[in-house]
């Protein structure tokens, strides 16, 4: 396996993050900050866009606040989730949950695999089976135990697996980086992610959208980075589209959706992070 | 129509309903349309803009949504999160394996997480929000008609949101609608993100927040119902128990409504030591009418009891009703607002005194069969007459909360024409019912249009009487009076400044008129 893959991935793209908020100018990193901690409820939890506490947004606020170094905010993020039982939460919702503990908590005890699969099977049926996919596998790598195996069945399958022509860029991009991160190859797929680019933008959600988004443009550009994908001819592009969707102390979803969220911040940190010219 | 060959379609990339949201937004605000707005209104603007952006035609359905939205956002955004209602439809859920259950009000959700309606719920219901998942916009208007709640974000799917365009627009309902991603009736989609921007905001905005109706009801039921009138009211004679007593019973308290409505409405500061004694005084002169007018018709049953001078004879209810006249007066004077507000007020009301009883006149004259008045003058008895009672009560409110002189105006003309709209109301509602006491002179509109319309009008008995009535199609002119008459009421209440009273009065007008409006 790939040098990379000796850190949970949710690591992986903490550090980009980290890239991404030290190229931006003093200001604009205390906008940010200010923003993220604006998000945070007085319990703890980061709010979604009703204005509650939230789970799934609570993940992006860990991850944004590891990013910027918000210490305090970590601590009471910490005493918000320590106090959430797992059982009567969303899919999203457990695995937000999971997740945000292992990072905040590194010595908490790892789940069986199993276990972990259980958890989506039981209540998953609200999400796609894609997403369902992916959550999975971010979940195996942070949180499983004796994943070993379940890598290797993984291996198997992905050989003989072709994405759709229907699937969404940040899929197609997601099995790309989970081919990289177990030795298979990846120039075919490099070029399925690239089909997404929108020429003088970014990355576009599915082959009959017309207009990129930052969720897609971050996703595809963290896995071209990641399989070392030469970037420097789409670099000034995506990049002006990811500053064209800064406001305020936050990224927005760049597809003219203008509600400032954790998400979309966390996205856009993650393509600036992922443009970058320097060494991984 | 038009509207109806189009097909209802909803933008399925994300951009652009985003942008539609964009624009429509800043059109409205640029424009200033104010709710609610006229279908044929919003769909020119809807054309006019999607040709600007250069967007498909097929979208005018959506952007006409999205319009209406915008007339109706200061007013749902202005309405606090309790007195909202979150209307999901029941076509969000897993046909395969949602555990709700059904009851008359819709689906209970079991929260069973197969479809996202449970995890709405929540974040709808955490800030204070009631909550419905069940189909059709007809329980969230009768909600707000009921005064259970003041504003409604419903989801729905197209062609559900154009069947109840007209309900919400005639009930004055503010709503902001969001369409469900696609037509069809089981698994369908919505844009949660979207939904939930529209459900989070709460602005502090008292010129934009609708007035509670019901509430505002209860509070002066609960006025003169219990012993807070004794405030106002010694034990000195038995005369001043009589009046009292009169003013407890019965009665919708329509009067004081619109009163305390119109007075809250322009009121900076309200202040209960005025709304109180205002809404009294209106009441105290409609009681004291009553008295008088059940004496004068020789009404012997009034709020299913005995009238006043049944009870007690003719001189102590003659009595009775002029102490209350002298009472509003007095209560009047004693209003803790300035003096050229008092004096204002008073003009008012002893103008509309001198008015009610021109028009209490006319209708004894009538009722004696010694005169009957034409089309014309039919009309001015009726504005007189009810006309006359609603304008005091609405300009009263009016005056004592600050209103200008141009909104009452307004309010004068609005109250004439409701007045006439109400009456001709109420003959054809005579007319249409079947009763065993009915007399020719239950119809004074009817008879006044026979006059008009036969060169030999049978007035002998009513069965003769209202087959010509129909020979003649007599009713249906009837009809087509009231829609002209409702229309100017909404003329008038459109020209009005301010939004709040404006908004009510929409909604009262819903209310009243709605079925035979409906016939249109």
């Amino acid at each position: 396996m790939n040098k990379s893959n000796t850190v949970p991935v949710y690591q992986l793209l903490v550090e980009y993050l980290k890239k991404g908020f030290s190229v931006l100018d003093a200001n604009i990193q205390q906008e940010i900050i200010t923003f993220v901690r604006s998000q945070q409820n007085q319990n703890g939890g980061f709010s979604d866009r009703a204005g509650n506490p939230d789970l799934y947004y609570s993940l992006f606020g860990l991850w944004l606040c590891l990013a910027t170094g918000q210490d305090e905010s970590l601590s009471k993020l910490k005493k918000y989730c320590s106090g959430i039982e797992l059982q009567g939460q969303g899919p999203v919702e457990q695995m937000a949950l999971v997740l945000t503990k292992a990072a905040l908590e590194p010595k908490t005890k790892k789940r069986s695999v199993l276990s972990l699969l259980r958890m989506l099977n039981q209540q998953g049926k609200n999400i796609s089976l894609s997403y369902r996919f992916f959550l999975f596998a971010l979940l195996v790598d942070a949180a499983g135990k004796n994943k070993t195996v379940y890598y290797l069945l993984a291996r198997i399958y992905l050989l003989f697996y072709h994405p759709k022509p229907d699937f969404p860029c940040s899929l197609v991009a997601a099995f790309t980086y989970a081919r990289k991160m177990l030795g298979l190859k990846v120039h075919k797929f490099q070029e399925l992610v690239m089909n997404y680019y929108v020429e003088g933008g970014g990355f576009k959600a599915f082959d009959t959208t017309s207009n990129s988004d930052m969720l897609s443009t971050a996703v595809a550009l963290f896995v071209l980075k990641e399989i070392d994908a030469d970037l420097r001819l789409i670099r000034p592009a995506t990049l002006e589209f990811v500053q064209n969707n800064y406001f305020e102390g936050a990224f927005l979803s760049g597809d003219g959706d203008e509600t400032k969220d954790l998400e979309y911040t966390f996205y856009g940190l993650l393509a600036l992070g992922s443009l970058v010219n320097n060494e991984k | 129509m038009n509207k109806k060959k189009r097909i209802l379609k909803v933008p399925k990339e994300s951009f652009l309903r985003n942008k539609l949201r964009k624009e429509t937004h800043q059109l409205i605000s640029e424009i200033g349309l104010r709710p609610p707005a006229p279908f044929t209104v919003m769909e020119q603007l809807a054309i006019d803009l999607l040709q600007r952006l250069e967007i498909s035609e097929e979208y005018i359905d959506f952007t006409i949504v999205l319009i209406g939205n915008e007339t109706w956002r200061k007013t749902v955004e202005a309405t606090p999160f309790h007195r909202r209602l979150l209307l999901l439809p029941q076509c969000l859920k897993d046909n395969n394996s949602c555990q709700g259950v059904f009851d008359e009000l819709g689906l209970n959700c079991a929260g069973c997480k197969s479809c996202p309606i449970d995890d709405i719920l929540i974040e709808a219901e955490n800030l204070g929000y009631s909550t419905l998942v069940a189909e059709g916009t007809t329980v969230a208007i009768g909600l707000v008609e009921e005064g259970a709640i003041d504003a409604v974000i419903g989801v729905s799917c197209m062609p559900v949101l154009q069947r109840s365009f007209e309900a919400v627009t005639k009930a004055a309902v503010p709503v902001i609608g969001l369409p469900l991603m696609y037509d069809g009736c089981v698994n369908t989609k919505i844009d949660l993100k979207w939904l939930y921007d529209e459900i989070c905001t709460e602005i502090e905005d008292k010129g934009s927040n609708p007035i509670s109706i019901s509430g505002l009801n209860l509070q002066l039921n609960e006025f003169f119902g219990n012993g807070t009138l004794d405030k106002f009211f010694g034990k000195k004679s038995e005369t001043e128990r009589l009046a009292k007593e009169f003013l407890q019973v019965g009665g919708q308290r329509m009067r004081p409504l619109i009163t305390a409505l119109s007075y809250k409405a322009y009121s900076q500061q309200e202040n209960d030591d005025v709304l109180y004694p205002l809404s009294l005084i209106i009441e105290c002169f409609h009681k004291a009418s009553l008295i008088h007018d059940d004496i004068e018709d020789e009404t012997a049953i009034r709020y299913d009891t005995d009238t006043v001078h049944k009870k007690h004879g003719i001189p102590h209810a003659i009595n009775a009703g002029d102490f209350l006249i002298g009472k509003g007066y007095e209560l009047l004077a004693q209003l803790p607002v300035e003096g050229a507000v008092i004096a204002k007020a008073l003009q008012k009301v002893a103008q509309s005194h001198t008015q009610l009883t021109r028009g209490q006149g006319a209708d004894i004259q009538f009722n004696s069969g010694k005169y009957v008045p034409g089309l014309e003058e039919t009309l001015e008895i009726f504005q007189h007459k009810t006309g006359e009672a609603i304008k005091v009560a609405l300009v009263m409110g009016a005056i004592v909360g600050g209103a200008s002189n141009d909104e009452i105006t307004i309010l004068e003309n609005f109250a004439d024409y409701f007045g006439i709209a109400y009456q001709v109301r109420d003959d054809l509602n005579e007319f249409e019912e079947q009763r065993s006491d009915e007399k020719i002179a239950d119809f004074p509109l009817l008879v006044a249009l026979l006059r008009e319309h036969s060169s030999e009008p049978r007035l002998t008995d009513v069965v003769t009487f209202k087959r010509q009535i129909k020979e003649l199609k007599l009713d249906e002119k009837a009809h087509s009076i009231l829609n002209s008459y409702v229309a100017k009421c909404y003329a008038e209440l459109d020209k009005l400044e301010n939004d709040r009273l404006r908004l009510s009065l929409y909604g009262v007008l819903g209310k009243i008129f709605k079925p035979l409006v409906a016939n249109e």
